[in-house]
């Protein structure tokens, strides 16, 4: 028993189990079970409202689950310390208050202060490290004396991936992170998922680009909004097996269609349009 | 330019200067008086050395009433704006202010209550105390929801118990037939330091020390905060409880001060408004300017209540609206566009 569970912990990182997410008593989406392995990238897919910001937040433990489970590496997520866990795992919204007018850089410093006492101003070696690796990480170099009011949706985004990359968990959860990105972000984005992933960190994100999560994820789980009641699981798999035209067109309610790389017919390449 | 080294020595100059116009301010304040003092003699007799120059009687003036009083000043001032400080950073709103928790009223309240039962006037700071605390209690508990204190529910709750107290204040003193203690009500309502001593120096004290040192302590996890709810408890932060600490700060700060001197109002307003103005992005930094410019503006006021009106000292919370309400109306001007 004891040994089962150690080897459990080493390949599945976060487990959920028949999770019932929402907000007070409400459940916004129910029943969702879950395991993701160290390393890999998961995308949490679903139409408008089918609930998949609500289930990343309650996996970051901004929210108390309703009913059901979230562990990780086999221990129950309310049962770790506040900051602990911000150790392990770091969340990024879409968009971040801004309400000191602070600079990209004290911002993304702030990632810091899980490994800080909480009433430490002073850095120190491995915060200093942390903090230019993230601002390299994000291509933020040129803009990091700047204030975050004063730059752009995409930039503050990069900030808040940049902050997360310093606080340097094991699990990273992205909340639609492209959603303000150009395509060149999208694409340094995109390899820097890969590089993380490279580097064994575990990524969950919600992302609406069936083309970024075909060519990223390891895994998707796809929420679907009910007529009424709340969103239900609708599949879970490897995109390969799971991204299909049938599951696709009834995730959404609507046509679409699938395009394979007519010049690179064996790379396994598709594109999926409207 | 934009690194974080650069500003700091202009910074290091900016808080000398607050610092000697506070030390200009608290000795100008001891010298001037029905009777003037040399400001050489003066700090000679505070520092405990013997004047060969000066009566006696003089020597008792300096330190049994204008030192006892001008140190009440500039605590009642660095309380204000340390827990105006606090309540803006609780809110993220520039336009908080102690007052706006209903510390103040409820304290006033339970003056008002005091001062028609005829309790001793010595029992006053004490009163002041419970009913802020009380009043600040009843708003944080209606603020109270999952996961933290409700901003929005703080402020109307806070304007609600202040309209619901000054009514009560406004009936007790119509309701009392022209008693003298109405009158009694009316002047401490108007705010003043007139008539303190040491004795209320003690409690004072402590609790500004005590508060600005926690705030200080706190002034990171302040910054923190100000990423919002969500993306600070990502980072560690239990909010709710971090919410809990700063608000109890601001409440006896603020308690403390007003127990001392009455109703002090926009004290709380400006010299936060003002530090953050003076210097940028260092929580630290504006925590410690707030107290210095909170001190200066109430020990400037308190002296010029004593000394421009002709024979009778002006109300100190008067002087300091006059001064506090326009200011208020700038930063409404300045903050158009933005959610207020």
């Amino acid at each position: 028993m004891q040994d089962s569970n150690i080897t459990n912990a080493h390949a599945d990182v976060l487990e959920i189990a028949s999770l019932s997410a929402g907000f007070n008593t409400k459940p916004v989406v129910q029943d969702v079970s879950l395991k993701v392995k160290r390393g890999t990238v998961t995308a949490i897919a679903g139409g408008n409202g089918a609930g998949k910001s609500t289930l990343l937040k309650t996996i970051a433990r901004l929210i108390p689950p309703i009913r059901g489970r979230v562990l990780i590496e086999g221990k129950e997520l309310s049962s770790l310390a506040l900051a602990s866990l911000a150790k392990k795992l770091a969340y990024v919204p879409q968009d971040i208050a801004n309400s000191r007018e602070l600079t990209v850089e004290d911002m993304i410093a702030l990632g810091r202060n899980p490994h800080q006492k909480w009433w430490q101003w002073r850095t120190d070696h491995n915060d200093k490290s942390a903090l230019e690796n993230a601002i390299k990480a994000t291509e933020l170099g040129d803009l990091r004396g700047k204030s975050v009011s004063e730059i752009s949706g995409g930039e503050r985004q990069r900030t808040a991936i940049a902050m997360s990359l310093a606080q340097e968990p094991e699990i990273l959860l992205l909340d639609e992170p492209t959603a303000h990105l150009d395509f060149k972000h999208q694409k340094s984005l995109m390899q820097l998922m890969l590089h993380l992933k490279s580097q064994g960190m575990t990524i969950i994100t919600c992302l609406h680009d069936l083309n970024f999560i075909w060519q990223v994820c390891d895994q998707v789980v796809c929420l679907k909004k009910a007529p009424k009641g709340p969103s239900t699981q609708l599949f879970t798999g490897a995109p390969q097996e799971v991204l299909t035209r049938e599951n696709l067109q009834s995730a959404f309610d609507t046509e679409l269609r699938i395009i394979r790389d007519s010049a690179n017919p064996d790379s396994n390449s598709l594109f999926f349009g409207l | 330019m934009t690194s974080a080294a650069s500003p700091r020595p202009n910074m290091t100059l900016k808080l000398v200067v607050l610092t000697g116009v506070l030390f200009a301010g608290f000795l100008t304040s001891i010298c001037i008086g029905d009777v003037f003092v040399a400001p050489k003699e003066a700090l000679e007799l505070i520092m405990g050395g013997a004047s060969s120059t000066s009566a006696p009687g003089i020597a008792d003036i300096l330190t049994q009433i204008r030192l006892p009083r001008t140190l009440i000043a500039t605590a009642v001032g660095a309380s204000l704006a340390v827990s105006g400080y606090i309540l803006q950073a609780l809110s993220r709103n520039p336009l908080a202010d102690p007052y706006l928790t209903g510390v103040s009223s409820g304290a006033g309240l339970a003056v008002a209550l005091a001062i028609i039962l005829g309790l001793n006037f010595s029992l006053m700071p004490a009163c002041a105390f419970v009913g802020g605390l009380a009043a600040a209690l009843l708003v944080a508990q209606m603020a109270k929801r999952a996961g933290g204190l409700s901003v929005t529910r703080l402020i109307l709750g806070g304007v609600a118990i202040s309209a619901v107290c000054g009514s009560l204040i406004t009936l007790i003193i119509t309701q009392s037939g022209g008693a003298p203690q109405a009158q009694g009500i009316i002047f401490w309502l108007a705010g003043g330091i007139a008539g303190r001593g040491w004795s209320d120096l003690g409690t004072l004290s402590l609790y500004t020390i005590g508060g600005i040192i926690a705030t200080l302590l706190l002034s990171k996890q302040i910054r923190v905060l100000s990423l919002g709810d969500e993306t600070a408890q990502a980072l560690g932060v239990d909010v709710s409880k971090l919410q809990w600490l700063l608000l109890a700060c601001a409440v006896l700060m603020c308690g403390a001060a007003v127990s001392a001197s009455g109703l002090v109002a926009f004290v709380g307003l400006i010299a936060p408004n003002l530090a953050r103005m003076l210097f940028v992005r260092d929580e630290r930094i504006e925590v410690i300017a707030s107290a210095l410019i909170g001190a200066v503006l109430v020990t400037l006021s308190d002296l010029a209540a004593r000394t421009l009106g002709q024979g009778q000292e002006l109300p100190l919370g008067t002087l300091l609206s006059l001064v506090g309400g326009p200011f208020f109306l700038y930063l409404i001007s300045l903050s158009k566009g933005e959610d207020v």
